[in-house]
Order: structure tokens, then sequence, then C-alpha cells
């Protein structure tokens, strides 16, 4: 009774975080996958604002469905960009970063608002915004890590 | 304190609490026995505490372990800490996972 009483007395007072982990599973970040996924978001966008209206009614269909898998390929690879920003982002920049990239919150704030944006509209210069996010965000990383890597696309 | 990550299961689990007793940076070095848990910052992010346990002490250096090396960043990788790292050692287990999940 006593004990319990204790222990849930200690559960409920403020206690300051210690860690007992490894620094991560694997260490490995790189913002290379970000940049794979907004390429592909910007691809996307390209190619629905290149998609033409069906020649016949018998095209309908088709055109809806390759409308529709267009779409959800950028909403997916919006998704995805967003996801790897916030793990680099949450696990890899720590505070000590801030003095260096005073910025940092506020680039990754707005490139992952710009991720949304993506996937709300169609809209290829936000897309493009997007990109150049993510090539800030290369920057800084390698910045960070004392490399000065090149900013290489796939497309 | 209350312990996060797996690095000193199984005598330490996530959401466990833990009691520490700060090192005297005044007191005759080590003043902390070897096989002590200690809470240590971390060498590179000063901004983290990290818990492990004392394996060895060389000089005013550490050398620190988790209890569970595959979940473990410590020595292995940092090499021996610093003295000036040590923040205290750990002298009760307060609460565990299992009491509190009951």
């Amino acid at each position: 009774m006593l004990r319990s009483a204790l222990s849930a007395i200690v559960r409920s007072l403020p206690a300051s975080t210690v860690e007992a982990h490894c620094d991560g599973p694997c260490g490995v970040y790189d913002p290379a996958s970000a940049r794979v996924h907004a390429e592909a978001v910007l691809a996307m966008t390209k190619k629905l604002k290149a998609l033409e209206a069906p020649a016949s009614a018998g095209d309908h269909h088709a055109a809806l469905n390759t409308f529709a898998r267009f779409v959800a390929v950028k909403e997916d690879e919006a998704q995805k960009t967003k996801k790897e920003l916030l793990i680099l982002w949450t696990d890899y920049f720590k505070p000590e970063h801030l003095a260096t990239f005073p910025d940092l919150h506020d680039t990754f704030w707005k490139a992952a608002k710009l991720c949304s944006a993506c996937k709300v509209h169609i809209d290829q210069g936000k897309a493009e915004e997007l990109l150049a996010a993510v090539e800030k965000i290369h920057g800084m990383f390698w910045q960070s890590k004392g490399r000065s890597d090149a900013w290489v696309t796939a497309s | 304190m209350q312990v996060e990550g797996y690095s000193m299961w199984p005598t330490l689990k996530p959401k466990d609490r833990v009691i520490v007793r700060p090192f005297d940076p005044h007191a005759a070095f080590p003043a902390i026995g070897i096989g002590a848990i200690v809470v240590c910052l971390h060498p590179q992010q000063p901004s983290r505490q990290v818990i492990k346990r004392l394996h060895a002490v060389e000089d005013t250096q550490l050398t620190i372990l988790g209890d569970c090396p595959d979940a473990s960043t410590d020595s292995r990788q940092w090499g021996r800490v610093p003295k000036e790292c040590l923040v205290g050692e750990v002298v009760a287990l307060v609460t565990t996972a299992s009491e509190q999940d009951r």
C-alpha cells in the first residue's frame, strides 16, 4: 500500500528525460530521400497539367482513371516528402544546429507546408518551390556535416 | 528522471524513473564506483543526457556502456568520456514500467 502510494506520487511528479538508447537505429540520414519524392511531386504535377480532354466519349473512363492515378501518386509522393523532411528536422537536426542555421525551423516548417500545398492543388509553382526548399535543406544538411555535396537531381 | 529507450534493458526500461544523486565536482575522483549506473551529458550533444553503466575509470576519463549493447550507443562509439560530462549516479529505481502499467 505504502509503496503503491509512493509510486503514484513519484509518477505524478515532473521528471526530466534521460536517454537510454542508441543515437539512431542506423544513424543514416540523407536529404536525397526527400529530393527524390519532391522531384516525383513536380513530375506528377507537370503530367497532370499536360493531360488533355478525352477525344471521344469512349475514352472518358480511361482518362478519368489516368487522372486519378496521377493525383494519387502526387498525393503519395508529397506525403513521403513530408515524412522524410520531418525525419531530418526532428531526428537529425539538433538544437546546437540553430546557432549555425537560425532559420532552420522556419525552413522546415515552410517546406512541410509546401508538401501540403502540393497535395491540395495542382500547382507547378508550389512543386518547384518545394524542390527549391529541399535543395536549401540539402545545403544545410551537408554543411552541418562539414561537406559540400553537389545538388544533383534525377530528372 | 524518466528513462527513455532500451540501452539499459533489462535493468531499466522505458518509463522507469530513477533518482539521481548529482556528482560533486569537488569530491575526490572517482567518487562513483565501477558498475554504478550514471547519468552523463552526451559527449557530442551536451543538451542530451544519457544513462549508462560505469565500466571503467582511467585518469579523468570514463568508459560507459549500456547493459543492452544492441540498443546502445556508448563508449564503444564515443570512446572514453571526460569526467566533466558526469551528471550523477543513480541511487534508486523508483517505479517500473510494469507497476505503471497496472
